[in-house]
């Protein structure tokens, strides 16, 4: 009786070993589906976020054309390299719910 | 005094977009990384040399078009089949592939009937591979400022200390 018991348990751990182990090479697939098209998904992003700065700075011109020493396009930081744009920054003249969209929009806790 | 950003254009940031949804990306996502395979790790390599994505545009184009080139010889030459792949993976929340092997097999077929490319094998694109560019390798990507000399080598007869190690209750 024991033995039967204790049979249908290894039987049982087998079978959960090989369907976990088929698991993990779905996940790789799937895995993998993601990193051949991160490069164009990196693409996209970063031709967005240049547009949107391009846009940003196009609007500065404009709404700060009568201020009286304004430097149009002045950097933040004293060095030269390349700093992410803030999505506050990118989403600055755009609706709060596009800003929050691109924040949160992933999120599905709280 | 701070100076001004580099930001391009309007004119170099338009590069013709891939018009598609993302179950179709995700359908074609195996056969993707092996066909443009080398544009891809190119604008990968510079994106991660340079740390700046205005200087990989150039590249990052390269990448669109090899996709919009990819999309167009599936859309010439196996449209039906695609199309039913793409749908039945569309159909759940999350696209597992593993509800669609019937629709896959179909379409890998067809893709190597006509088109002669081949599914790739289970670990082949997250293999570590090599680039050849000719584009040279930028030195001081992140402008950093000119580092400090290193210590100067010991020059005198060094004697073991007299006490035994001082450090002998802690190991770090």
């Amino acid at each position: 009786m024991f033995g039967v018991g204790v049979g249908l348990m290894v039987f049982g751990y087998w079978r959960l070993f090989r369907w976990n182990r088929e698991r993990r090479r779905l996940h790789i697939e799937e895995l993998e589906a993601r990193i051949s098209l991160l490069p164009l998904l990196q693409a996209e992003h970063d031709r967005r976020t240049l547009r949107m700065l391009r846009e940003n700075l196009e609007e500065e011109a404009v709404i700060m054309k009568d201020v009286p020493g304004w430097k149009l396009g002045e950097k933040v930081f004293h060095t030269d390299r390349w700093v992410s744009p803030l999505t506050e920054e990118l989403f600055n003249l755009r609706p709060r719910e596009e800003m929050l969209r691109k924040k949160f929009g992933f999120l599905r806790y709280v | 005094m701070p100076g001004v950003v580099d930001v391009p254009t309007l004119q170099e940031l338009n590069v013709e977009e891939v018009n598609v949804s993302s179950a179709v990306l995700k359908a074609a996502a195996h056969h993707y990384g092996s066909q443009c395979d080398k544009a891809n790790k190119e604008f990968m390599l510079c994106r991660w040399e340079e740390k700046d994505p205005r200087k990989c545009l150039k590249e990052g184009s390269k990448v669109n078009e090899c996709a919009v080139n990819f999309f167009r010889q599936i859309k010439g030459n196996c449209a039906e089949s695609f199309t039913e792949y793409w749908t039945c993976l569309d159909y759940s929340n999350l696209a597992e592939l593993r509800h669609c092997r019937k629709e896959q097999k179909e379409f890998d077929n067809c893709v190597l009937e006509k088109l002669g490319w081949e599914r790739p094998e289970l670990g082949d694109l997250s293999k570590v591979t090599k680039v050849a560019t000719s584009r040279p390798l930028p030195e001081n990507p992140y402008l950093s400022r000119p580092r400090p000399e290193p210590n100067t080598p010991i020059e005198a007869e060094l004697q073991p200390s007299k006490h035994g190690s001082r450090m002998f209750f802690w190991n770090w």
